[in-house]
């Protein structure tokens, strides 16, 4: 019993800051001397903002825009030198803005426009991340949920006018120089459209355009493993992909930056998938560390219960990444997923 | 109305008591303002009157120098006899004045010992992980002035006395000597007249030419008094108290005779007026390292700096006149500090009890107080700002207070030249066309570019966004493959101390833990480098280097051909961190985890943040040059939890542990918690 105190401890920690900063302090403009904050609580504060940003674009919650507007508009985290990997490198504060800005684009909400475009006016024009959920914005709005391929067909259109780009232009983007990008930057416009795109697509799919597919042709979105994770993901029934997604992950064999996205798309499984991934961490020669971070993630705003008890477990390997986790905890992979 | 003139009559000194006293209800013990509870000094005197001889008339009379017990218990002492006064009083008045016609033969001494005590009451410069060795060192000026002896005689002699019979013959001859002593200056004189005659008819008392004639005798001859100046140190290495004597010596002697027909009449007098001179401003025991005597250059151009410059005299009932010290007073800095029209302290005036430098200001051709410079930009290099020392000079160097000189953190008035600055658009890639700054970038990325090396192709950045986002960032070019064309590192506005972002640094040990068997590693445990749970959070130009290190560890392995952040098909890179595989695994990273030690952390970062500790450990001992100002926000940290500190580090009261925080579970420490933190990339074979 006395060894299980001090992870669970943490996590009873977690479960508080999270709380706390989920409930009241997050939804407020963030003082730009944030006394007395360790460093370690400030990256948590950060990361949870990050999550929540998501949550309110997937959740298409427009009550929340303001929150992600005030990212935009003030210092809304801690500052590094170094950079950070979340699906991308990119200093986290960078993260935090993508996340807020891939929220906005897909709120869809045309009330949102002129601030979006006041940002615009203040050195935002050439970012290819508010470009890009600029004209995501606007499709969103237009084109909330279309149900017939040619509806879609007119919002991707649409999108790709708005983004300032032609089909043509991604297709050879892709044949020539896509691979010449590596994940240690950041993405470029061209990519951040296709991942768009292919989610339009997919959404579409998912909301029963069977022939949304059709879109993508000649474009070789295999070349971007985030869209062609997305293609794939929405061709499995929801109530598989977690055991999809974790099958995957356990057949990786390197893990790299595109690797984030798929344990992302399992954190947006939710707690369904714990028993999968428990199950998957019995198992010997899986990438538990992934699978970890998922479980971290999934709970973290109960304070990693389960996390701790695998912290405290026989499996000295796994009680020894469960702790380094819990010491460092993880709470979004992707930013722009 | 000055205590000398007064003290030439008894009538005089009656008055002068009065005032005296008045004056030791006023005249405060501390020293200065502010910083005056640092020192406290106080006067005491210790006097002895000996008297002894023929009195004839009891004529001794003293102006109270020691205060009103002293006064009456010497006056008592006509009789002859000595007497021991202890009381507070930094002058010495001595006078008498014989007469009779019988004859008399009198001495007077008075010593007076004045013992000037300070009392040091010694900051608290307690600051964990540094010593600092405040000056505990005091200059004092002893100065002495109108220093004068006066004797004079009188003689007086006839055939009649005021009583009958007449006299055969009258004679008188009178004597008078007085000197004074001080350890600077001394005055002795001595005054002797005589007068006889014989009666040509002494029945009725005719016929005898008396002689009323005087001798009137002085030194110095003018009247003004001498004086003198001497510095002296003392030390407060051994306590907190220290003390310095001086002994003022008055000594008369009358004497005379005279039959029944003549009068003979003696008159001796001596005094010496005593004081201490003490640098008052800049305070000469003030400690910049708790935020003391610290100056700022002025954010306008062109740049003012003002530095007080004063000295006060003190002294115990009576009141100096300075202006003969002033014309040999100077004030200056050490070093020197550069001005363009102006003459810092040219001259020293008296005002009152109260020595202070003016300056010439060539724009006005007029005086200014105290020292005053003026320069179209600030010094060109961080050495001409910190610790400096105002030195206060009387012919010889008195005092000298140390002293701290900043410059105003973010505004731009630093010479020209020195890095550009740029306008980043947007951090998708740092490497896009920047537009280069219309103004010059702020003083403290110049001045801590300049204490750093001066470092090439580093240049000042500004994000077009309300977002600060990031202290550093690099950008590259390539050539061909992964060699490299060019490099460029960009330190943000957010590095200003006066930005308010905490700056911490991740830190790294080594660690043996359990890893996942894969296709780049069979391996199950081994060393590999992993984060600590420690961080430390720097301020300051510290800011700057870490921020740098980082950045230039980056470039290091750019140029070595350890990180590339583009393809190639020549480097095996299978998880795609820009680190080659071989590599990785020589040096304690995992080859499949593009961010094996930290869940946020690319391994790059890594290893850069690692470098980055090493060189700013090796560069522990820049905060010594770190002269920017606090930019106006209170940059004393009472709360030892707080980890925020604004402004340079060396300004104000510097936070403790200082100037490094190790923060672990909650926990300071100026060093680290841990012994074994990585500074260096590790390397296995």
């Amino acid at each position: 019993m006395q060894r299980l105190r001090k992870p669970c401890l943490i996590g009873i920690w977690i479960g508080i800051s999270t709380g706390f900063l989920y409930g009241q302090a997050i939804t407020k403009s963030e003082p730009k001397r944030t006394e007395d904050l360790t460093y370690e609580s400030q990256r948590l504060r950060c990361n949870l903002k990050m999550a929540k940003a998501r949550q309110i674009g997937l959740q298409q919650d427009r009550t929340q825009a303001q929150f992600l507007l005030e990212i935009l508009t003030g210092p809304a985290c801690m500052i590094e030198s170094g950079d950070t990997g979340f699906g991308f490198v990119a200093p986290r504060a960078f993260h935090i803005e993508v996340a807020a800005l891939t929220a906005l684009g897909r709120l869809g909400d045309e009330r949102l426009l002129p601030q979006m475009r006041s940002l615009g006016e203040k050195g935002w024009r050439e970012v290819p991340f508010y470009r890009a959920n600029l004209a995501r914005l606007q499709v969103e709005s237009r084109y909330s949920a279309p149900t017939s391929f040619e509806k879609l067909r007119e919002k991707v259109q649409m999108y790709y006018e708005l983004v300032g780009l032609s089909k043509v232009h991604l297709v050879n983007y892709l044949r020539s120089e896509a691979e010449q990008q590596t994940p240690l930057l950041p993405p470029t416009l061209e990519r951040i459209a296709l991942r768009h795109i292919t989610e339009i697509v997919a959404n579409a799919y998912s909301g029963g355009v069977s022939n949304a597919f059709q879109l993508l042709n000649d474009l070789d979105y295999a070349k971007d493993p985030p869209s062609a994770l997305r293609v794939q993901l929405a061709q499995v029934p929801p109530h598989r992909r977690a055991e999809w997604l974790i099958a995957r992950i356990c057949q990786r064999k390197v893990f790299d930056v595109y690797a984030d996205y798929e344990v992302q798309a399992l954190i947006d499984c939710g707690a369904d998938a714990i028993p999968q991934i428990m199950e998957a961490l019995r198992a010997t020669g899986t990438p538990r560390r992934m699978l970890l971070e998922a479980l971290c993630a999934i709970e973290f705003s109960k304070g990693c219960p389960t996390l701790c008890q695998l912290a405290e477990g026989d499996d000295t390997a796994l009680a020894q990444q469960a702790k380094n986790l819990l010491r460092f905890p993880v709470v979004v992979r992707a930013s722009d997923w | 109305m000055s205590a000398r003139k007064l003290a030439d009559s008894k009538k005089g000194s009656r008055s002068l008591q009065i005032v005296l006293v008045a004056l030791l209800l006023l005249l405060p013990p501390l020293l200065g303002s502010g910083q005056g509870e640092r020192l406290t000094l106080q006067f005491r005197g210790i006097a002895t009157l000996a008297v002894s001889g023929d009195v004839p008339q009891c004529g001794f009379f003293s102006s109270c120098p020691l205060g009103k017990n002293y006064c009456s218990d010497f006056w008592q002492l006509c009789n002859g006899g000595s007497r021991t006064v202890v009381a507070p009083g930094s002058y010495l008045i001595l006078g008498g004045e014989y007469g009779g016609s019988f004859g008399y033969n009198s001495n007077a001494t008075l010593n007076v010992q004045l013992v000037f005590g300070l009392r040091y009451r010694r900051p608290n410069v307690n600051i964990e992980g540094f010593t600092y060795t405040p000056k505990t060192d005091l200059g004092l000026g002893y100065f002495v002035e109108g220093v004068m002896a006066g004797a004079a005689t009188i003689a007086v002699a006839g055939c009649r006395n005021h009583i009958p019979p007449c006299c055969a013959s009258g004679s008188a001859s009178a004597n008078a000597s007085a000197r004074v002593a001080t350890s600077l200056v001394s005055a002795s004189v001595s005054s002797s007249y005589s007068a006889s005659c014989g009666c040509g008819d002494a029945e009725n008392c005719v016929d005898c030419t008396s002689d009323g004639g005087s001798s009137w005798q002085f030194d110095p001859p003018d009247r003004q008094g001498r004086r003198g100046f001497k510095a002296h140190p003392i030390s407060f290495d051994r306590g907190d108290s220290a003390s310095h004597t001086e002994t003022l010596e008055g000594a008369i002697q009358l004497n005379g005779s005279s039959n029944e027909c003549a009068v003979a009449v003696s008159i001796g007098a001596a005094y010496a007026f005593a004081g201490l001179l003490l640098q008052s401003a800049p305070h000469p025991l003030g400690v910049p390292a708790i935020g003391e005597n610290e100056y700022v250059w002025s954010s306008a151009s062109p740049a003012t700096l003002v530095l007080p410059a004063r000295a006060l005299g003190y002294a115990w009932g009576w009141e100096p006149d300075l202006s003969w010290i002033a014309e040999k007073a100077v004030f200056r800095v050490e070093p020197e500090i550069p001005s363009d029209d102006t003459k810092p302290g040219v001259r020293t005036v008296a005002r009152g009890q109260e020595l202070v430098a003016q300056s010439l200001d060539g724009q006005t051709e007029g005086y200014v107080e105290d020292l005053f410079y003026r320069s179209k930009y600030l010094p060109p290099h961080n050495s001409d700002f910190g610790k400096k020392r105002v030195v206060f000079e009387v012919e010889d160097k008195v005092d000298y207070a140390e002293i701290e000189v900043f410059y105003p953190t973010d505004m731009k008035n630093h010479p020209p030249g020195g890095p550009r600055g740029y306008l980043m658009p947007s951090l998708i890639d740092p490497c896009q066309p920047i537009r280069e700054l219309n103004e010059p970038s702020p003083n403290w990325f110049y001045y801590y570019w300049d204490a750093y090396g001066r470092h090439e192709d580093v240049y000042f950045a500004k994000e077009n966004t309300n977002n600060p986002r990031v202290f550093g960032r690099l950008c590259e070019t390539y050539a061909a493959g992964c060699t490299i064309a060019s490099i460029k590192v960009y330190i943000f506005d957010t590095v200003s101390p006066c930005s308010g972002y905490v700056h911490v640094v991740p830190l790294f040990r080594l660690e043996y833990r359990y890893l996942e068997p894969d296709e780049c590693r069979d391996v199950y445990s081994s060393a590999f480098i992993t984060r600590s749970d420690e961080e430390l959070y720097v301020y300051g130009i510290h800011g700057y280097i870490e921020t740098l290190e980082h950045e230039l560890a980056h470039k290091r392995h750019l140029i070595d051909g350890i990180l590339c952040r583009r393809t190639d098909r020549n480097r095996v890179d299978n998880d795609w961190d820009g680190l080659d595989d071989r590599w990785e695994i020589r040096h304690g990273l995992h080859p499949c985890y593009y961010r094996s030690v930290d869940p946020d952390l690319p391994d790059y970062e890594v290893i850069a943040y690692i470098e980055g500790y090493g060189n700013l450990l090796s560069a522990k001992e820049m905060w010594k040059h770190d002269w920017a100002d606090d930019c106006g926000y209170d940059p004393c940290n009472t709360n030892p939890q707080n980890h925020y500190r604004y402004g340079g580090i060396q300004k104000a009261c510097p936070p403790s542990p200082f100037p490094w925080r190790y923060v672990r579970d909650h926990r300071i420490a100026a060093t680290p918690f841990y012994n074994d933190l990585l500074t260096k990339i590790p390397e296995f074979p």
